[in-house]
């Protein structure tokens, strides 16, 4: 049940993708939920699905892929069953979004200006006068210097880094209480990528605005929420507080991917990748789809598909090898779900 | 071992899995065929001897003996549709292969060392783009003695424009591509990057462009020979036989209908089977086939 | 005598925009010198526009320098003829970013692996066919990926692929242009260590350009540090990371979010952005830089060696 303390609810979404090799299952099954003001993490590697569930959000999901099942509210109120045009009218205005490649987030025949009034005065009732005086305030507020000059800009005139905070400006203007970041500053230079997240932190903290930050950037992670979710072909392996996960990650997953990651303090040595590749969609492993890599695999692990289990308050983790240890699970007699 | 997408390499499995769900590329491809077995084939196929004149049984309608009738001269209609074909081919394959060699050898040229190279070439497209096409061989043969060998030489001489300009503009991409940067950093000279790089990745496009050729050039051949440039009688062109027959159309329809049903009909495939391997080639392809059909499907 | 000397390389490249009409000249390799010694790595370090691909590409002669020494095993490649500079190929190979557009999609991967042999004529028939199983092999696919094409590879294996090119004519040094920026995480790790196995099997040297830090800091044994074409400090690896001296380092160190929740990041102040107007005159930094004296804004500074192999360009250093 979505309480109003939840900007975002997300209950058993499934996503599928229609292609000649049949129903490929881009998404798993995949339930969470964020708090208002919170900054939730969801990482993961190309493939996985992280992606495609920010897209479900805002039912942006890109043919051939389709929303198969599941449920999705936003403070509340379901949004799969609404109408295309209701769905419009929440997007820009309960949510935002912000996406990775500002040069193709913006229109290169229209100034920076337009485009921001243009979001605003698709939600908000005002005059073209007010909407350009309020997106030169907004350029301020994401801190590009000179605002009512740049108003007038085309985005192939300004930097990367300027061109992403326009995007944000964009997202913001009409001040939804959800926003959704996919991999913001991926394509950004490390310097300007330190900014960016200041300014993301702080226009989170000036909006009490909830933040669902997508990446694959486990520092990222780590510097900005305060609980994360692991996602690996298409479902959550783990859940968890960023500190917890960070320094005590139960999944084999999140175990190969943190030891995978060479220290920025320290040298040299060999780092321990995790063997194998992401599987391809079509021809998912039966059982746990990580199974073909995982050290601590189970002789169950190739028969059922662990359900994410509750291991301590507040952390899920769905891997039999864990659910075992920790839980005391005989993962034999298990009904898991296949 | 392996993670990626499973695709057997290579130009033709690629297209040929996008291709054979365009119902309309196949069936353009099935007429061609046809029309290529006819060719091939023509003494197999073709109930008569295409020449054999018998004015008794002149300009006859269609019968059990003759099933498209027969023409002014008592030949055997359908027996000069199917030795017809021959020319109609022949006229596509002379002067596309032509066009082909000129296009690709200008084009890459043009593309890969660009500069003055490329000015120049890029002017001669200019000029030869700029003749409206069906003049300009009527105007060759004008100016020369109108046979079926002038007609190669002057579709070629407009064909080749097409396949330049699209070899040149493939070759001006790819040159920059990090592959053929890769080939270079390895020691691999021009030739060898025009030859077994950049050309082998062009194709595509081309054969596309070729196909239309292929269309217009029939439709070209059948309009000079029945303007009575082009083929010469006795030589059974489709041209020359609606050249014969339009004066009676009202009368003995047969005449000239069939000839010209044979024109639209190949030219109709080979724009079609154009279109569907132009489709085929998309970059898209690359990514899902279904994805690109349920784009396609998008208007429905 | 090291492997690869680069002496006050400079490459710049003429700029003509019509629509706004502006032109002009953009030094994108301000002269830069650097050593790689044989059997090390120089992890080249920057941000985007600061010149470390165009270097990289220079050294690689895939792209004229306008002017500076590049020595390779002794020789100035500058003057040299186009069969001695195909000799030098031989033995300096390279490595590219993209491992989707890299290798030719036409090209069975035992094609494009065997290339380089098959150019600088070493092998041909039978003995090819075994050289390109083994390079496979060594890279960590089966000889028998020979016949396939690059599209049923993923990423990762498509870089090696790439890597097994690169090895194939038994260069001394390699030039990989962001190897694995383009990869998954987890498939990066694997890349580095093959990456590290090769280079101990085959005493190879790279020069590592890259724009992640930490995959700089786990792979090179000197680093050197450009920012908008010029180098603004080398040093051994080590020391470089514990005690960068010039403020860019130190910049794009405090920049890099630690992967330690509990560490406390303070992000660092950055005035303007990268590009920003530059006076010629003086440090290119200068105007961003949070350490910045008047005099920078007037000065070029110098590259000068404060301590055993740590080199600074900075106005503040060159007391020392």
């Amino acid at each position: 049940m979505a309480t109003k303390q939840e900007a975002l609810q997300v209950e058993g979404l499934r996503v599928e993708f229609l292609t000649d090799a049949g129903r490929l299952p881009a998404v798993r099954g995949v339930s969470f939920s964020l708090l208002a003001g919170e900054t939730l993490g969801l990482v993961g590697e190309s493939g996985c699905g992280k992606t495609l569930t920010a897209l479900s959000v805002l039912r942006l999901v890109p043919p051939p892929g389709r929303i198969v099942s599941g449920r999705i509210s936003l403070a509340g109120k379901p949004i799969l069953p609404l109408s295309e045009g209701q769905m419009r009218r929440l997007r820009g205005d309960r949510v935002g979004m912000v996406f990775q490649e500002p040069t193709a987030a913006l229109n290169p025949v229209l100034t920076v200006g337009a485009q921001i009034a243009e979001a605003l005065r698709a939600h908000r009732a005002c005059s073209r006068r007010e909407a350009y005086d309020r997106a030169a305030e907004l350029l301020a507020q994401v801190g590009v210097p000179a605002a009512r000059q740049r108003l007038r800009a085309y985005p192939h005139e300004l930097s990367g880094g300027m061109k992403q905070r326009v995007v944000i400006a964009m997202a913001l203007a009409c001040r939804p209480p959800l926003l959704i970041a996919d991999e913001p500053t991926t394509a950004l230079d490390v310097t300007v990528q330190a900014q960016i997240l200041r300014l993301l932190l702080d226009l989170q903290r000036e909006l009490s605005m909830a933040l669902l930050l997508v990446t694959h950037d486990l520092g990222v992670v780590a510097q900005t929420c305060r609980r994360v979710l692991v996602m690996y072909a298409g479902r959550i392996v783990e859940e968890a507080a960023v500190g917890e996960l960070m320094s005590e990650p139960l999944h084999p997953y999140t175990k190969g991917l943190l030891a995978s990651l060479p220290p920025l303090d320290a040298g040299g040595g060999r780092l321990v990748p995790i063997t194998g590749n992401v599987p391809e969609l079509a021809s998912l492993p039966s059982g746990c789809a990580f199974r073909p890599r995982c050290p601590e695999v189970l002789p169950v692990c190739a028969k059922v598909d662990p359900a994410a289990e509750e291991t301590a308050p507040g952390r899920r983790c769905a891997c039999h090898a864990v659910a075992r240890r920790l839980l005391g699970r005989d993962a034999e007699a298990h009904d898991g779900v296949a | 071992m392996t993670g990626g997408m499973g695709r057997e390499g290579g130009l033709f499995s690629d297209v040929w899995g996008a291709l054979r769900h365009n119902r309309r590329a196949v069936f353009g491809l099935v007429v061609i065929a046809l029309i290529v077995l006819c060719a091939l084939l023509s003494p197999l196929l073709a109930p008569c001897d295409p020449d054999a004149i018998s004015l008794r049984a002149a300009k006859e309608p269609p019968s059990a003996a003759h099933p498209l009738g027969t023409d002014l001269f008592g030949r055997d209609i359908l027996s000069r549709l199917i030795y017809g074909a021959r020319i109609s081919l022949r006229v596509g394959v002379i002067s596309q292969g032509l066009s082909l060699v000129i296009g690709i050898v200008l084009g890459a040229l043009a593309g890969y060392f660009r500069g003055r190279v490329d000015d120049f070439v890029t002017f001669l497209i200019n000029v030869f783009w700029s003749f409206p096409g069906l003049l300009f061989v009527l105007a060759f043969a004008a100016a020369t003695r109108p046979s079926i060998e002038m007609v190669y030489v002057a579709l070629a001489l407009i064909s080749w424009v097409g396949v330049a300009r699209i070899v040149r503009g493939q070759f001006l991409s790819l040159r920059e591509a990090e592959f053929v940067e890769a080939a270079r950093a390895t020691g691999a000279g021009s030739g060898r990057i025009i030859f077994r790089h950049i050309l082998p990745n062009s194709l595509g496009p081309v054969i596309v462009v070729l196909s239309m050729g292929f269309a217009g050039a029939i439709l070209a051949e059948a309009s000079l020979s029945f303007l009575g440039l082009g083929a010469q009688p006795p030589t059974p062109s489709w041209g020359t036989m609606i050249d014969d027959g339009f004066r009676y159309i009202a009368t003995k329809w047969w005449l000239a209908v069939f000839p010209g049903a044979a024109v639209t009909l190949a030219v109709v495939a080979f724009n079609l089977f154009g279109e569907g391997l132009n489709d085929a080639l998309d970059p898209r392809l690359r990514a899902n086939l279904t994805a690109w059909r349920l784009s396609k499907k998008r208007y429905r | 005598m090291a492997l690869l000397e680069v002496k006050n390389l400079v490459k710049g490249f003429s700029f003509a925009r019509p629509f706004p009409r502006r032109a002009g000249r953009l030094t994108a390799v301000d002269c830069v010198s650097f050593e790689v010694e044989e059997g090390t790595t120089l992890g080249l370090v920057g941000e985007s526009g600061c010149g470390k691909t165009t270097t990289g590409r220079c050294i690689l002669r895939l792209i004229e320098p306008d002017s500076g020494e590049v020595r390779f095993e002794g020789v100035d490649l500058s003057g040299l003829p186009g069969k001695a500079l195909g000799k030098v190929r031989e033995r300096m190979q390279v490595v590219f970013q993209d491992p989707y557009g890299s290798l030719n999609p036409r090209m069975s991967v035992g094609a494009t692996v065997a290339e380089p042999l098959v150019v600088h004529r070493l092998a041909s028939g039978r003995k090819l066919r075994a050289r390109v199983g083994e390079l496979l092999e060594m890279v960590g696919l089966s000889a028998s990926d020979a016949a396939r094409y690059p599209q049923q590879f993923s990423g990762g294996q498509r870089q090696r692929i790439g890597i097994a090119r690169a090895i194939a004519t038994h260069p001394r040094l390699i030039v990989a242009d962001e190897p694995v920026s383009a990869l998954d995480v987890s498939v990066r790790a694997q890349v580095l260590n093959l990456f590290q196995d090769l280079q101990e099997r085959l005493g190879l040297a790279y020069l590592f350009v890259a724009h992640d830090l930490s995959v700089v800091r786990h792979i090179s044994h000197h680093v050197a540090v450009m920012y908008m074409g010029s180098l603004v400090e080398s040093a051994p690896c080590a020391e470089l990371f514990d005690t960068p001296l010039h403020p860019y380092t130190r910049l794009l160190l405090a920049s890099v979010p630690p992967v330690d929740p509990s560490a406390d990041w303070r992000i660092p102040e950055l005035p303007g952005e990268p590009g920003a107007a530059v006076s010629p005159a003086g440090c290119r930094f200068a105007a961003r830089c949070p350490e910045a004296l008047p005099d920078c804004r007037t000065r070029q500074p110098r590259l000068v060696e404060v301590s055993p192999g740590h080199r600074v360009a900075c106005v503040r250093r060159e007391g020392a």
